[in-house]
């Protein structure tokens, strides 16, 4: 969540893009309930859907490419 | 007992049914991190570091509850594998404080956890709870693995003094009510002490040594007796430095305890040491048919 905030405040690097995508990859593999599996799910689309140069709220904060 | 086989990282062997995944890991030594696992305990899960490639699974399994299928094929050092146990350590590695943790932090190095990937974010921290004269209780070094729970309910002790309050990251142990221990139902055993992975729950005497720095495991000896106290004759290791008892357990391997013990042969060692005994611990003396000599 707070990898996130940074995103959505534009404030987010590669790294963390990274961080999240790793975090949601692990939670879906490693969770306990369908609904840990799944949660990471929106967050792990919308990147590969909406990578960041054309991520427009990234794009417009200046956010680095992963 | 029925055999049945399966593939482990594309070996032949053979299993019991009824035997876990980790069962025959570990008859195999094949090096598994485990947690919230203990083998006197029901597994609960918790921990997610013992997972293992189950081909056919859409997601990993814990070796440490899923029992063995005939014809499972199990990967246990994929790339997927090592991932997942890595993000799961470099997670507790940002939110507790991992002093106490030597299985934790040596399952990092294997791993390559960095610490650093999950950092900056809201930590566990929070004051000692330091209310009784036995134990004390550091849970910003808790990772929420339930075995103290376990092992204060139905898997040993049957006392209930504790469990698992809050949801989420405020999720924690807690004796009902937060009330202080001495108000709670804790009849002191110790056996939460005694599963718990990463030295948030501690005795008095190591806690002290510990917050002293002179806690030094290495220097300290084991030797195996028998608990002087009650008939039942419980199997005692004690943990010995610099000629003084400092911390108690019981073997896990033990028939009679199933490294499990009571509040007398935990705690009660403080007399071995004590001055107003007749036959010093420093200057054992053995009696003889002409009265009592100084052992030599």
């Amino acid at each position: 969540v707070e990898i996130l905030h940074r995103v959505v405040a534009g404030r987010a690097s590669s790294a963390d893009i990274e961080r999240l995508k790793m975090l949601g990859q692990g939670m879906g593999d490693a969770s306990i309930c369908g609904l840990g599996q799944a949660a990471a799910w929106q967050v792990l689309s919308a990147l590969e859907h909406f990578p960041l140069p054309a991520n427009p709220q990234l794009a417009r904060n200046g956010a680095q490419p992963s | 007992m029925t055999s049945i086989s399966l593939k482990i990282n594309d070996q032949d062997t053979t299993a019991q049914i009824g035997e876990t995944i980790l069962d025959v890991l570990r008859r195999q030594q094949i090096e598994t991190p485990t947690l919230c696992w203990n083998e006197h305990l029901t597994p609960v899960n918790a921990c997610r570091v013992c997972m293992v490639e189950l081909k056919g699974s859409r997601v990993l399994v814990p070796s440490c509850s899923r029992r063995v299928e005939a014809g499972m094929e199990i990967y246990t050092e994929t790339a997927r594998v090592r991932e997942a146990r890595r993000t799961v350590i470099e997670l507790l590695l940002s939110t507790i404080d991992t002093s106490a943790a030597a299985d934790l932090l040596r399952f990092a190095a294997r791993y390559q956890a960095d610490p650093d990937r999950f950092a900056g974010g809201a930590t566990m921290a929070q004051p000692v709870r330091d209310d009784n004269l036995l134990y004390v209780r550091d849970y910003a070094k808790c990772i929420l693995c339930y075995k103290c729970v376990e092992a204060c309910g139905t898997d040993a002790q049957f006392t209930f003094a504790i469990a698992v309050a809050g949801r989420g990251f405020k999720a924690h142990i807690d004796t009902g009510f937060d009330v202080p221990l001495a108000e709670s139902p804790c009849v002191y055993c110790g056996n939460c002490i005694a599963v718990c992975p990463t030295g948030a729950l501690v005795g008095r005497t190591e806690w002290q040594m510990r917050q002293a720095n002179t806690w030094h495991e290495a220097e300290q000896t084991q030797t195996d007796t028998t608990c002087p106290y009650c008939g039942v004759g419980c199997e005692l290791r004690l943990y010995v430095q610099e000629n003084r008892i400092v911390k108690v357990s019981s073997p896990s391997s033990s028939p009679v305890t199933r490294s499990f013990l009571c509040v007398k042969g935990r705690f009660g060692y403080e007399y071995v040491h004590s001055k107003r005994r007749k036959y010093q611990v420093d200057t054992p003396a053995v009696p003889t048919t002409a009265g009592t000599s100084e052992a030599t």
